[in-house]
């Protein structure tokens, strides 16, 4: 496969639930320190899933934006990768409604990813991958999470933090947004370090079993401090490329806090670092995606290189170069 | 949280004189150690002291977290949230005998 058929990003659609949880019900449930969810958590609103709404529905609905956007047609798509941790049922994948309620045709390979805030870098790294080995023209990358569906209502450390919406990614060959060489990792030592223990083959469903989201926020805070950095710099080893050669390093957007202890960790100017998480949040797979769409998408980026690294539940990271065709 | 920025910026960790009065001749260089690294990233709303806590300085709990992994990363001592509790770690003066503590156990 030549440069100019490699796969690309070649467009971007969100979408998000219409119920919001603003920040004075969390100041009256929880009395933060005034100005604590702006200046430090960074987030202005959230948006959550309605009783009968479910992932499967915010995925469509970010699909579609791209059909009707013009962006691609449903009977194009030869691949449909969705990645949440939020499935709409144990079995079958969510990717298979999705598939079924786009009109995606059913020659069209469709699975999902369990994955969280890495999951879009793994699955850019999947589709782009599948893309290469099967002559796929056309792919689609679905993030959707809805993690106010297992969070602790009286959880002060968490419920400000997360937010449900998904992102779709169109992937072409010859998209504008070139995918380079990505790096990607794993630790399991971490996995009591956020994690949802009930519900899963260990702790099958019942009652008094703890179904809800743990985090231990400060062994997420140092393993991201650490493995973010590593892993930005292997991807840049496996591009050949330097930290100077990046435009943009957009991280996962878990708080404000956090990512602005990591771009002063790693000594990066503030502009070359964008915090988009004031409306929305932390979306897990999704932010990565959000993140591209509010800078402009790769129409606005056209000429510029951008770094994606995202890193969280499992513990898992991974970082991705974009170059996005001028 | 209103944080006072005024006080010290650009202190290096490796300072010796992060602490201002009689505390500067009197406490530990980890102490002052501990100052430097507060003066340096945190912009505490008062110089800090032997006596100080984290919470007197004005740090909230995200600022606390990255402290004490600021800690672990320029002096090579992880103080556990259970140490905390167990040892009640409190002020600067209790975090620097523990991480002396267990800079002399290392060494052992």
């Amino acid at each position: 496969m030549d440069t100019s058929s490699a796969p690309g990003i070649a467009a971007l659609a969100s979408a998000f639930p219409a119920q919001v949880l603003g920040n004075a019900e969390l100041y009256e449930r929880f009395g933060y320190d005034p100005g604590f969810l702006e200046r430090k958590i960074g987030i202005e609103r959230r948006y959550v899933c309605g009783p009968d709404e479910a992932v499967s529905d915010l995925a469509v609905r970010a699909a579609s934006k791209l059909f009707e956007g013009g962006a691609a047609r449903p009977e194009e798509i030869d691949l449909l990768v969705v990645c949440t941790q939020n499935p709409d049922y144990k079995l079958p994948t969510t990717a298979n409604l999705v598939q079924h309620r786009l009109g995606v045709p059913t020659t069209c390979a469709a699975f999902d990813i369990n994955q969280g805030c890495s999951g879009y870098v793994y699955g850019l790294s999947i589709a782009g991958a599948m893309m290469r080995a099967n002559g796929y023209a056309t792919a689609l990358l679905v993030t959707a999470d809805a993690y106010s569906k297992v969070i602790d209502a009286e959880d002060r450390d968490t419920l400000p933090l997360f937010g449900d919406g998904a992102a779709a990614t169109l992937l072409r060959a010859g998209g504008a947004g070139r995918l380079g060489a990505a790096s990607l990792g794993s630790d399991g030592s971490g996995a009591n370090e956020l994690i949802v223990r009930g519900g899963g083959s260990r702790h099958p469903a019942v009652e008094g079993r703890d179904d809800r989201l743990r985090m231990n926020g400060r062994a997420i805070f140092n393993f991201m401090m650490r493995q973010a950095p590593r892993s930005v710099d292997e991807c840049l080893a496996r591009n050949a490329l330097r930290r100077d050669d990046v435009d943009l390093f957009i991280f996962h957007q878990a708080s404000r806090y956090m990512l602005e202890s990591l771009r002063t960790a790693m000594k990066l100017d503030p502009e070359r670092v964008p915090i988009v998480l004031e409306d929305g949040g932390n979306t897990v797979s999704s932010t990565l995606p959000i993140a591209l769409e509010r800078l402009g998408g790769v129409s606005a980026l056209r000429g510029r290189r951008v770094l994606l690294c995202g890193f969280g539940v499992g513990l898992s990271w991974g970082s991705i170069v974009v170059t996005i065709a001028g | 949280m209103g944080l006072d920025r005024r006080y010290h910026r650009g202190v290096s960790a490796s300072s010796k004189s992060a602490l201002e009065g009689p505390d500067a001749m009197t406490t530990s260089p980890t102490v002052q150690k501990l100052a430097a690294l507060l003066n340096e990233k945190f912009h505490p709303s008062a110089p800090p002291t032997a006596q100080s806590t984290p919470k007197s300085l004005g740090l909230d709990s995200l600022d606390v977290i990255n402290f004490l992994f600021s800690v672990e990363e320029a002096l090579g001592v992880a103080i556990s949230d259970e140490v905390i509790a167990e040892r009640k770690l409190s002020s600067l003066a209790d975090f620097a005998r523990y991480i002396d503590e267990q800079t002399v156990a290392a060494k052992g």
